[in-house]
C-alpha cells in the first residue's frame, strides 16, 4: 500500500500548544524542585552501544531497544533505553573524586519499540534523579520525599505510590531453577495464585519455598503487611534485612504526610531487573502509571567503582496527558496583545521588554481582521495607534475600547 | 477513610450469570441486569457499586485502563491479550478448552508431530501464532471473527484453533480434536492501581469470593 504523506509511524505524536506547554510547565516546576533540593543535571547521550544498553535486561526488554549499526564497525548502536543507566556509567567514569553521595537529575526521551494495539509511544520523556554513593535508607528516603514535592508543585491531580522489595522477592525465589523464572515471575505479576502454583509445582519447589512464593501474592496494603511478611520470611536473613530496611523507609514517609497514598506491595517487581532494594511505582489518581524507580547497588560497579545508588523517573508524557484529560490546563494562553501597527517594532519592544508577549502584523491590517485573528489565537487585547505616543486597547472578544495605553 | 466506590465490569453472555452470583455472594447485588438487556450500567447503590455489561472480549481493557476496577474474564481472552493486570482469582466456572482441531477424515493418516507448515483459521491469533511457533512449525493464522468451525469445511484452511466446551458444535461438522492449547476457566481481574488505591475495598472482595467459592463452587 502506498504510503500517505501525511501519515506517521503510529506511536509517535506531535505536542500541540497546550500540551506542549503543559508539558515544558511541568518539567520545569520537576526541574525547580530538584534543583531546591541540590540535585544536578547531567545530559547524557541518546545513542549507546547495544551490548551496554541490553546488559541485564529480559528478552523482551532487549527486543524492544531499537538499534542500527555503526557505519565503520558494524557495532549494533542503540537508542537509550534507559537513562539510569548511563548516569550509573557517568558516575563511574566523569564523576570520580566528587563528594559522595552525589545528587543527580536528568530530562529526556527514551526508545523502544511501540507494540501494535497497546497504545505505546516509541519515545518516552522522562524526568528522573538519582542519589549515588549513599547505602542507607536515607537516600530511598530523600529520593522518595523529591518525587513527593514534585508531584506537590506540578501534578494537582492526585496520585498513589507503591513500595516494593527486590531484596524480598529475590530471596524468596532463590529456590527455583533459572529455566523456571520467567515463568513463575510472569504468574506473579499477575498475582495469579493457581497459575503460580502450577508453575512452582513444575519447577520442583515445594513446601516451604513454594509457600513464601504464593503468599507475595496477597501481600499488598498498608503497614501490616511488613509485619504479615515478617511471619512469613522467619529464618530468610536476606528477606528479614530487606523488610527491616523497608519498614525503616514507610515509617519515616508515613510521618511526612504520605497518608493514604502510599501503600506496600512485596509482589511487585516491574521495571529494570537491576533493582537490589525498594522498588517504586507511581500511579495517578485516575491509575496511570505515571513513574518508577528503585535501588540498584549493583549497577555502578559495573563500570567501577563500587557505589550503592537509588533513583526513580518520571514519565512526563503520561503526566501531561493525565493534566489534559481531567480539567486540561490554564497554562497556555495567546500572545498578550495584537499591536495593530505594522512595522512598529519600537513599540512592540518597549512591551517586550516588560515582559508581554506582542505580535505585529507583517503586514498592514485592518481592525476587523485583527479582530477575527486575535479572537482565533486566544489573543486577549488589540493595540491600535491613537494620537501621539499613545494606543487603544480594544478587547478581542468583544471589539470594545477598554482604555488607553501609553508606550 | 472515605467511601471506596467501585465499578465492576461483567461479561455479557455464558459467564454473565455465575458473575452476577458471584458478585451478590460477595454483597453486592447487579441482579438487575439479568432481566434487562438494553441497559448497560446499572447502580447498587446499597454497596456503592456501578456495573457496566459488556462484551467478554472487552473486559480486559477496561480493566487495563481503569474504566473498571475489577471485572470477570474468560483466561482465554486474558492469553490472548496479554494485559498488565492482576489476574487474583481461579473463579472456576466458564469452563472450556483451547484446541486445535481438524476434520475426522484428515486425522485418520495425521500425525501433529509432522507438522512444519499448516494453515489454521481462529478468533485466538496470538495464542495460535505462539503455541505453533514454540514448536518450531510455521503457520498461516486466518483471523476470523464467528463460525470458526466453517473454515475446514470450505478449504479456507486446514485447521481451526478455538474454545470447546462440550464439543457437539465439532462433532456436527464433522471435526475433532487433535490438541488442547490449554484449560480455561473465568477469572477474576483486578485495575493494577485500583487495587493500591482501593485495597479494603478490593481485599475485602476478593477474600469474600475466594472463601464462598472453596465452600460451594458456582457452576456454569
Amino acid at each position: 500500500m502506498k504510503l500517505n504523506p501525511t501519515a506517521i509511524p503510529q506511536g509517535t505524536r506531535t505536542f500541540l500548544f497546550e500540551e506542549a506547554a503543559q508539558r515544558r510547565a511541568l518539567e520545569k516546576a520537576v526541574h525547580g524542585i530538584l534543583r531546591g533540593r541540590g540535585f544536578e543535571e547531567i545530559d547524557t547521550p541518546l545513542l549507546d552501544y547495544y551490548e551496554s544498553a541490553a546488559v541485564g535486561l529480559s528478552e523482551d526488554e532487549r527486543n524492544r531497544i531499537i538499534r542500527f549499526s555503526e557505519a565503520e564497525s558494524g557495532r549494533p548502536i542503540a537508542l537509550r533505553n534507559d537513562i539510569t543507566m548511563q548516569i550509573a556509567r557517568s558516575a563511574a567514569t566523569h564523576l570520580g573524586g566528587r563528594p559522595l553521595p552525589m545528587r543527580l537529575f536528568y530530562s529526556g526521551p527514551v526508545f523502544r519499540h511501540a507494540r501494535k494495539g497497546k497504545g505505546e509511544q516509541y519515545v518516552i520523556h522522562q524526568a528522573g534523579l538519582e542519589i549515588v554513593g549513599h547505602a542507607g535508607p536515607e537516600a530511598d528516603i530523600e529520593i522518595i520525599l523529591s518525587v513527593k514535592a514534585a508531584l506537590e508543585k506540578a501534578f494537582p491531580r492526585g496520585y498513589a505510590l507503591s513500595l516494593g522489595h527486590a531484596g524480598i522477592i529475590n530471596s524468596f525465589l532463590r529456590p527455583v531453577p533459572a529455566a523456571h523464572l520467567d515463568a513463575i515471575k510472569t504468574a506473579l505479576a499477575k498475582k495469579d495464585r493457581q497459575g503460580l502454583n502450577t508453575e512452582l509445582e513444575a519447577a520442583g519447589v515445594r513446601g516451604q519455598q513454594a509457600e513464601r512464593i504464593i503468599a507475595l501474592t496477597r501481600l499488598f496494603g498498608g503497614k501490616e503487611v511488613i509485619g504479615a511478611a515478617r511471619a512469613i520470611a522467619a529464618g530468610d536473613a536476606d528477606a528479614l534485612t530487606a523488610l527491616d530496611n523497608l519498614s525503616a523507609i514507610y515509617d519515616a514517609l508515613a510521618t511526612n504526610g504520605f497518608g493514604e497514598k502510599l501503600s506496600i506491595d512485596l509482589g511487585e517487581m516491574r521495571g529494570f531487573g537491576y533493582y537490589t532494594g525498594v522498588i517504586m511505582e507511581l500511579f495517578s489518581a485516575t491509575g496511570a502509571p505515571i513513574g518508577n524507580g528503585g535501588r540498584y547497588d549493583n549497577l555502578v560497579k559495573r563500570f567501577g567503582p563500587d557505589l550503592p545508588a537509588v533513583g526513580f523517573a518520571f514519565d512526563i508524557d503520561t503526566m501531561v496527558d493525565t493534566l489534559m484529560r481531567n480539567g486540561g490546563n490554564t497554562l497556555w494562553k495567546g500572545a498578550d496583545y495584537l499591536l495593530l501597527d505594522a512595522g512598529n517594532n519600537a513599540a512592540a519592544d518597549a512591551l517586550r521588554t516588560k515582559g508581554f508577549s506582542v505580535i505585529v502584523p507583517l503586514a498592514s491590517l485592518g481592525l476587523k481582521d485583527g479582530l477575527a485573528f486575535a479572537q482565533k489565537m486566544n489573543i486577549a487585547e488589540i493595540l491600535v495607534p491613537a494620537a501621539g505616543n499613545g494606543f487603544k486597547i480594544i478587547t478581542a472578544a468583544t471589539g470594545v475600547e477598554a482604555g488607553k495605553l501609553d508606550i | 477513610m472515605t467511601e471506596q466506590k467501585i465499578t465492576v465490569a461483567i461479561p455479557r453472555g455464558r459467564n454473565m450469570k455465575p458473575t452476577i452470583e458471584l458478585f451478590k455472594r460477595a454483597g453486592i447485588d447487579f441482579t438487575a441486569a439479568l432481566n434487562d438487556d438494553r441497559r448497560l450500567i446499572f447502580e447498587d447503590p446499597k454497596s456503592g457499586a456501578r456495573a457496566i455489561t459488556v462484551r467478554d472480549t472487552d473486559i480486559p481493557v477496561y480493566v487495563e485502563n481503569g474504566a473498571a476496577d475489577i471485572g470477570v474474564s474468560g483466561k482465554d481472552q486474558l492469553e490472548e491479550q496479554d494485559k498488565p493486570i492482576y489476574e487474583m482469582l481461579d473463579l472456576g466456572f466458564g469452563y472450556c478448552r483451547l484446541v486445535v482441531a481438524e476434520p475426522k477424515t484428515l486425522k485418520e493418516n495425521d500425525d501433529p508431530s509432522r507438522w512444519t507448515t499448516i494453515r489454521v483459521a481462529t478468533k485466538f491469533v496470538n495464542i495460535a501464532q505462539r503455541h505453533f511457533q514454540n514448536k518450531g512449525i510455521h503457520v498461516e493464522v486466518i483471523k476470523l471473527y464467528g463460525s470458526i468451525e466453517i473454515a475446514p469445511l470450505v478449504g479456507l484452511a486446514e485447521r481451526i484453533v478455538d474454545l470447546v466446551s462440550t464439543g457437539d458444535t465439532l462433532r456436527a461438522n464433522g471435526l475433532v480434536e487433535v490438541e488442547t492449547i490449554m484449560p480455561i476457566t473465568a477469572r477474576l481481574v483486578v485495575n493494577r492501581a485500583s487495587l493500591k488505591m482501593k485495597t479494603a475495598r478490593i481485599t475485602g472482595l476478593v477474600d469474600a469470593m475466594e472463601a464462598s467459592l472453596k465452600s460451594n463452587p458456582i457452576k456454569g
